[in-house]
Formats: C-alpha cells, structure tokens, sequence
C-alpha cells in the first residue's frame, strides 16, 4: 500500500473517498451499532445476554460454580400419587399449611411462598392463614407470601394470595419476572399504582431480619435498608425498580451440585423434609436457613439461563443470593457501552492505519475480538458487570470485513492503473507474466538487445506542417513501431520525440532477445517502405526511419518520482545504440547494428559490415553492420564487393580499397552506395594524412 | 541436611494434623440461678443449675460461668431474637493460667439479668474459641462493635451488628455435622429435660426444646430439688455443675442455653 492510500481525498477530483481513509469503516460501523445500540436496546441485549448465558454456563462446566449462600434452601412440592392423596384428603391448603408448620419446626428462619392461594374457599384461606400466624407468633419463623402485578390485564389488578382472609397484612413478595429471557431478568422491586412492593426475594431478606431493619420504600420504586460495613459502621443498600441480570450459578437440576449433599441438601421434597424434621439430628441443621417453597419443574417450569426447565422459586432463591452477596450483575448505562464502543473504534482505526498485511489486519482482529469477548466473561464473574462485547466484537469484525474489502477496492484500483501503465511498456504475454509475478520489474541488470530508431527529415517536416500533422506523423509512426516490437514480446522504453526505443531481455528473461529486435527492425521498415510506395497521403512519405541495434548489458526499472515513474532502460548500451542509430543516415542503412548484436544473433541474416569506428564519447571501437532487407544476388554481389574493399581498407591499402570503394559508389544498393561513398572519402583522407599506428579503426568526430 | 528438611517436613505434616485433627480442646459452662433471698444472705446468694422448670422470682437472677484452657477465648452473649437482651455487653474473654471462670453478665457491669416472671425468652450463647480461629477473629470484630454501639445507645447498629453476630452462630450450628454435635453435647443434651435435672444436668440447647407449635406449658415444680451452692464459694464448685464444651481449630464449641421462665 503506497503512502497515497491515507489521503482520503482524491486530489484530482478533491471529493472524499472512502477507500483512501483507514479510519472510515470503523466510524461508519460504529455509527451504524451505536445507533442500533441505541435504538434498538431489546434487539441489541440479545447477544450480550446469549454470551452472559455463556459465560455463566463455561463457569459451571468448570467447576467454579459459586455455591448458592447456605442459608438458601427450596421444598419442591411433586406432584407426585402422595400429594395427590393429600390434595384429596387435606386439601391443598391444609397442606401447604403442614408444611409451612414441618419448617417452623425445624425452627427455618422465613419461608418465602412461590404459590399464589388466592382461589380457595374462605375457610381453607382462614387454615393457612391461622398457621400463619401461628407460626410468626413464636418470633422465630417469618412467612412471605407471592402477589403477581398483573399489569398486563385489562384493568390492570394485583393477584393477592389469601385475598379472604382478614387482620393484619402477610408480608409479601412479587413474583413477576420477565418471560423470555431465560429467567435471567429480575427486578428486585417493584411499582403498581404509585406503591413499591419488594420482589419475593427481598422480600425473604427482609424476612430473615428483625423488623425494624427490614427494606423499606424511600421513594416510589426505591427501598433501602441498611447492612454493616467493612469497618463495622451502618451502610445503606438499595434496590430499585430496574432489571438486573441473574447471577445464576448452575442449575439446580444438576445432581452434581446440591442435590447430592446429604442433609445439608439444597432441593427438598415435602417427603424428605417431614422424614428428616421426625429426626432428631434435624434440629439444627436447617435452623435460621431460608426457604422458598414452590412446585416442581414439571409443574412450574421456567427456562433458566441453562437451557433447564426449573421452578420458578429458584430464579428467587438466585435473586436472593445476589441480594446477600452483590453479585446481581448490572449492565452498563448506554453512555458507558458507547464509549468501549468508541474505544474499540479507535484502536481498529489506529490499527488499520498502521498495520500493511491483509493477514496481520486479520490476526489482529481475532486477538482483540477474543480479548473483547474475554473481557465480557471476566466482568461477569469477577465484577459482577456485564459490559457489551458483542457489539463491540462486531464493530471490530465488520471493520475488518470493510477494511478488507477496501483494501481489495484499493488494490484493484492500483492493478488496473499499474495494468495500464504496464501494458503500455510490454506486451500482453510478458504483462501477463509480470502481472503474475510483480518482482519480474524490480530493478534489474541484464543484457538486453535495444532498438532505437528516430525519423529522418523530422526537423525540416516539423517547420514545414502544422502541428495536427506533426502528431500525426508520429503517432502513425509510433503505432507501427509498437505494434511491431511487441509482436515479438518487446518492451517499450520510451517516445522522445521522434525517437523510439524499445528493447528485448526484461522483464521477462529472452534468449533470442536480437532475433526478435531485428525480426521487429526488419517488419517496421517493410511496413514504413510500403508506406513510402504506396502513399495513402502526403505524410506517408515521410515515413523514413533509421533503426540501430545493439546487445549489451544495462539496467532496467523504474525510475521517476513520486508524482511520476517509468519503468525505464538506462545504462551505456543505450548510449551505444543510439550512436549507432545516429550513424544510419551516414551509411545509407535503415538498419545499423553493432559487432556485440551481430555475435549474439542466432537467425540468418544478410548482412555487412560497413564500417569499424569509435564513436564519439566511447573508448572501445564498434564494428557497424547493416541489414540488408532486400537480398537480391547484385545487392549481395555489392555486398560482398563492400567488404573486400573494406578488408583493403583495415589492412590500410587505402588507395587500392579506395579504388574499389569509388566503383560502389553509384551502386543501386543505397546502403553500399552511400557506404561506399564515404569511405572513399575517407580513403583519400588518409592517403592525404596517412595515420601513424593505423588498426583499422577509425575515430568519428561527430555523433 | 536433607534429613533435617525431611523431620522438618514430618514434623510440619504432624503439627498440622494436630492442629486439625477435629475438637481437640475442652472448655465449661454452667448457667445458674442465684437466689439472694435473705435466707441465704450467709452464702451471698443460692445458686441453682438453671432449668426451664425453676420457679422465677423477684430476688433471683442469672449468672453464667464458663472457661477454657489457655490461650482459649470464651463469649457469652445474651439475644433476644434479634437483639441483645437487657443491654448486657457480650462477653469475651482471653483465657490465661490464672484465669478465673468468665461470668456473665459481667461482674464489673451494674447491669444485672433478672430472673423473674417478666422474664422474655432469651438465648444464652457460650462459645469457646481455640488461639488462632479464623471464626474468631470475625465474630470478635462484631462484637467488640456491638459493644460500641450498646455504650452509644445506638439501638439500630446494634441490632445490625446483633443480626450479623447471630448469622455466623447459625453458620457454626448449621456447619456443626450431627455426629459433631451429639459428640460435642453428648447424647443427654437429646435426652428428657426431666432426666437432666435429674442428674444434676443444668445446660440444654435447641435440640431438647418442646414443640413450639404443640404449646405445651411446663409447669414448674418446687419438687425439682437443685443442688445448691453458695455465690461466695461458686468459683471453686461451678465446674462440677458444667458441661462440657468441645472445640479446635475452625470448629468453635457453641452451647445454647434458651431461657425459658415459667410462671
């Protein structure tokens, strides 16, 4: 990823652009929670409160269960074939009468009612409500009995239980608790027409304290009571008519926790307690414990957050430990959970600014997202707070999602830039490998066979046209050249102005890099020749070009700045050729190589040398060779004519190879012509001012 | 010096054995009623094993000993349901060699606990700590709490820091198995109250209680004769109307004596 891909503007068109901005799709994601956060609470708890259900359920499978406070116990009525016998013979309310009377005896500080009796006949009513009050006479013993806030009902009515009985008010406790979420919600008081009722567990803690210490309304849905602090000075704690989340230890279905504990079990059934209160060591194992007394599951079964059908008493029972202990676990205000929100966001920000691999974004976020989701679990169980995490783990994992997606977006963008600016230098097969492999144009030293060509005529034509034609000229030129030169899989250096220069050898390795520069040399002069013959209009004329070939070693890569690049061919071997290319028109040829090309050449070719020189600004001498495109047998006679002048004349018998020379020079081979010509010049030159170590080369003085 | 480390190790391993191998210690207590009738003016008052069947009085009233061995601690506390009975400041006591029997109500208190008609049913709780119980250190901490609030007159904290106080000696009575309990009080304390007085027994706990909900009036009886010794020479003779409280290291000894007065 370039540096370009942080400006979130595009500074072309100078509007804002997403896939330019790391920061965007973390913002954009939590916008989009936040709002449904907000908007959509009851919607939102849902996971949260699955990964709570979670995380209370890791806990017990793990064996770290806290264990219900000890004080906390439950009767079970089954109804089972003895207590259908009892419900005919007693009646239901003589017998929840007997066993609230077995737990008075068994001297259980309060007994909590998880059965509302409010239908039975006045008499049955008076019977319970006489044990009562009986058993609340003795000081030892407290009864709370359920109402159920039918707030639902049309008109809305409280559910009292005994309703025909008279005297002093029960103590009593609402039963209400929230269907639909596995009992984990509980409101621990409650408001029905401007008056606060406690739920049934407070009010079983309220039970359980002298009267003058019990909870008490302080203000509509509020009560408070006061308990002893660390320091052994009065606190006041309080409850109100908010939800808070259960911290449920287990289920109470599992016989591995309580069921199985001896005397000192958890869930009795009516039989088991009557049995164990005939007992005298039943005396004072139970004493000041507090039990809630309700049916079985299969009679009042309720979901807990387990998965478990249970009774409906144990969700107070729980609520109740989480009274005496603090671990009713509490949600975050909204403005708290925005903020981790917000914290999350920044952190995914910064780390999709910082971090450049796809796959780091990745394992980043599979970190942070566990580490959220940890953090969840831990407040649960050690804080007794349930912050959201889901959400937050969400913001992080559609980020990521979106940020990838992004970077896909960006990437693609920057392929099909890169593609266009590629395919300009090579051809489709060598785009394709490199497209493939992007280090194929890492900058890279090779021997590359170059060809640079340039327009004869091109500054007389330029003062003569106007520019369209100009253009036209080179551009028609230009689309010859290249379409040539990558028939034969060449790469394109560069167009300045009427020069071309292309070459063979990188990025793709080529082994017959000269053949296909000259294969590619040959074609464009037959092409640029037809043109010449066949003139479509008064441009085609012009169309004459010299074309010089070299193999050497140079540098390929990209080159340029920031703003921009080109892959380009640079080293000697380029000067060379386009020493050779200066010398073409000297010699007449269309196409001049060099001894280096000619060596590494492997395809036939007619050929000849013209001339063996140093050129201008280099050290070592260059043999020059040129093509000849027309390999008639008087143009190869003349050829060969040439070059046994030309032998003369490296052996330094100037006069006689300029004998031979002067009878080329009106030749109808233009190359051997013009060759020709200016060698007998330069013969008689040297007859003139013979040189003194004379090698057969011969040092030019212009380019 | 490996086989120091390994008697070093030993030793560790039976110390720690030793220090919980159950109720390995023993302290007593005894609740008597003492009569200050001008009839036993010469003996500084009568003293009679409490039972729920002696007959209250104006001039009677009740006095506790009990005492551990050294480096014990004894508490004696005196509830009425949820609150301490008649103001009497529990009790607490570091036994050392030269201990005498802790009293209760305190002897340097004014405070007095009357045995008479109007007498409300109360709880007596003895309890004997070994040197070094965790349970201690808690119940120790509310209790001299308890006493602050009592010399404020803050009724309120009292009772909290009371309910708090009877919480944990539930705990300890609930944690106590059957088997411990029997062994700690043994099998007379199950049996009839009529047998323990009987025999000279004084302390009862909850497990002998009647029937709350039977309501069955114990009549008192003259007829039930007590030994009788006299206040001045008690703190030699009380131990041979005790019983026995057995106790150690995470397992506090607890005797209730429920004060029951019967007109």
């Amino acid at each position: 990823m370039s540096q370009s891909q942080e400006t979130a503007g595009d500074p072309v068109k100078g509007g804002f652009d997403p896939v330019h901005a790391a920061w965007f799709f973390p913002l954009f994601v939590l916008i989009f929670v936040g709002a449904f956060r907000a908007f959509f609470p009851s919607l939102a708890e849902k996971p949260e409160l699955l990964w709570f259900d979670t995380a209370l359920q890791v806990r017990a499978k793990a064996g770290f269960a806290e264990p219900l406070d000890p004080t906390i116990r439950f009767v079970e009525f089954k109804m089972n074939e003895e207590m259908a016998r009892r419900f005919a013979t007693q009646g239901e309310y003589a017998t929840a009468a007997g066993i609230l009377k077995t737990l008075a005896e068994l001297k259980v500080r309060a007994i909590a009612l998880d059965i509302i009796y409010t239908y039975g006949l006045e008499e049955d009513q008076n019977l319970l409500a006489s044990t009562i009050r009986e058993i609340e006479a003795s000081g030892e013993t407290s009864v709370v009995l359920p109402i159920s806030l039918e707030k639902g009902a049309d008109p809305p009515y409280i559910l009292r239980s005994l309703p025909a009985v008279e005297g002093d008010p029960f103590q009593i406790g609402v039963v209400n608790a929230e269907e639909g979420h596995r009992w984990r919600k509980y409101r621990r008081a409650d408001t029905f027409e401007g008056e606060t009722f406690p739920s049934l567990a407070l009010a079983a803690l309220a039970a359980d304290r002298p009267a003058p210490l019990r909870p008490k309304a302080t203000s509509p849905g509020h009560m408070e009571w006061k308990v002893i602090g660390s320091n052994g000075k009065p606190i006041t704690k309080s409850v109100d008519d908010s939800t808070v989340l259960l911290n449920i230890p287990h289920s109470f279905n599992d016989g591995s926790f309580d069921r199985a504990a001896g005397i000192t079990q958890r869930v009795w059934s009516v039989e088991e307690l009557e049995a164990f209160a005939q007992q005298p060591e039943g005396a004072d194992a139970l004493r000041d414990t507090i039990f809630f007394v309700g049916y079985d599951q299969e009679v009042d079964n309720k979901p807990n957050a387990h998965g478990k059908q249970e009774a409906g008493m144990f969700v107070h029972g729980v609520a109740l430990n989480d009274l005496l202990h603090n671990r009713a676990v509490h949600t975050l205000p909204l403005w708290q959970d925005l903020t981790i929100y917000a914290i999350v966001t920044m952190v995914v920000a910064i780390l999709f600014s910082v971090i450049r691999r796809k796959r780091w974004i990745i394992i980043s976020a599979l970190g942070g997202i566990a580490i959220l989701l940890l953090f969840g679990w831990l407040a649960t169980w050690f804080v007794c707070q349930l912050p959201d995490s889901i959400l937050p783990a969400l913001i992080w994992s559609g980020a990521v999602v979106l940020e990838i997606g992004r970077r896909w977006t960006y990437e693609q963008r920057e392929r099909t830039q890169r593609d266009a600016m590629l395919g300009f230098y090579f051809s489709p097969a060598v785009l394709k490998q490199v497209t493939k492999d992007l280090d194929m144009i890492r900058p890279q030293g090779t021997s590359f066979a170059i060809l640079l060509s340039d327009l004869r005529g091109f500054t007389t034509f330029c003062e003569a046209q106007p520019v369209e034609r100009v253009f036209e000229l080179l551009n028609r030129l230009f689309g010859v050249e290249t379409d040539a030169a990558l028939r034969e899989n060449g790469s394109l250096a560069r167009f300045a102005g009427d020069q071309f220069l292309a070459y063979w050898g990188a990025p793709e390795p080529c082994e017959d890099a000269p053949d296909r520069s000259l294969r590619a040399s040959i074609e464009i002069q037959k092409i640029l020749a037809e043109h010449r013959a066949n003139p479509k209009d008064d441009i085609d004329p012009w169309l004459k070009i010299g074309i010089g070939l070299h193999y050497g070693r140079a540098l390929v890569g990209h080159v340029g700045s920031r703003s921009y690049r080109d892959y380009n061919l640079v080293g000697d071997s380029v000067n060379t050729t386009a020493r050779v290319e200066s010398q073409t028109k000297n010699y007449g040829a269309p196409i001049l190589t060099t001894g280096e090309f000619m060596e590494a050449l492997k395809m036939p070719v007619s050929s000849f040398q013209v001339d063996y020189v140093t050129v201008k600004g280099k050290a070592l001498p260059t043999e020059f060779h040129a093509v000849v495109l027309e390999d008639t047998p008087e143009n190869l006679s003349a050829c060969r004519a040439y070059e046994n002048a030309f032998a003369l004349y490296k052996e330094g018998s100037f006069e006689i190879a300029a004998e031979s020379f002067r009878v080329l020079r009106d030749h109808p081979f233009e190359t051997v012509a013009t060759s020709a010509r200016m060698l007998t010049e330069r013969c008689d030159e040297l007859i003139a001012q013979p040189p003194e170590d004379w090698t057969g080369v011969y040092t030019l003085t212009s380019k | 010096m490996r086989f120091q480390r390994i008697l070093c190790l030993l030793g560790g391993v039976f110390a720690l054995f030793s220090v919980h191998s159950g109720n390995a210690e023993e302290a007593n207590a005894t609740l008597y009623i003492v009569d200050q009738s001008p009839e036993h003016a010469e003996m500084g008052g009568a003293c009679i094993p409490y039972t729920p069947l002696e007959k209250p009085g104006e001039n009677r009233e009740l006095l506790a000993f009990a005492k551990g061995p050294a480096g014990s601690t004894i508490v004696m506390l005196a509830l009425q349901g949820d609150a301490v009975y008649g103001g009497l400041e529990p009790v607490i006591t570091k036994m050392t060699e030269d201990s005498k029997a802790a009293r209760f109500p305190n002897p340097e208190s004014e405070k007095k606990w009357a045995f008479t008609e109007k007498t409300p049913k109360v709880d007596l709780y003895v309890l004997a700590f070994t040197e070094g119980d965790p349970q201690l250190e808690k119940i120790g901490e509310y209790l001299e709490w308890l006493k602050d609030s009592l010399k404020e007159g803050d009724d309120e904290t009292a009772m909290l820091h009371t309910h708090a106080i009877k919480n944990r000696l539930s705990n300890i009575m609930r944690q106590q198995s059957t088997d411990s309990y029997l062994e700690t009080y043994g099998d007379s304390l199950l049996a009839n109250t009529d047998t323990i007085v009987g025999e000279g027994k004084a302390a009862v706990t909850r497990g002998a209680t009647k029937n709350l909900l039977q309501n069955e009036d114990t009549k008192p009886s003259a007829a039930v004769a007590a030994v009788r010794r006299g206040l001045k020479s008690i703190d030699a003779e009380w131990k041979e109307d005790s019983r026995a409280i057995k106790f150690g290291l995470n397992s506090p000894g607890l005797l209730v004596f429920p004060i029951t007065t019967t007109p």
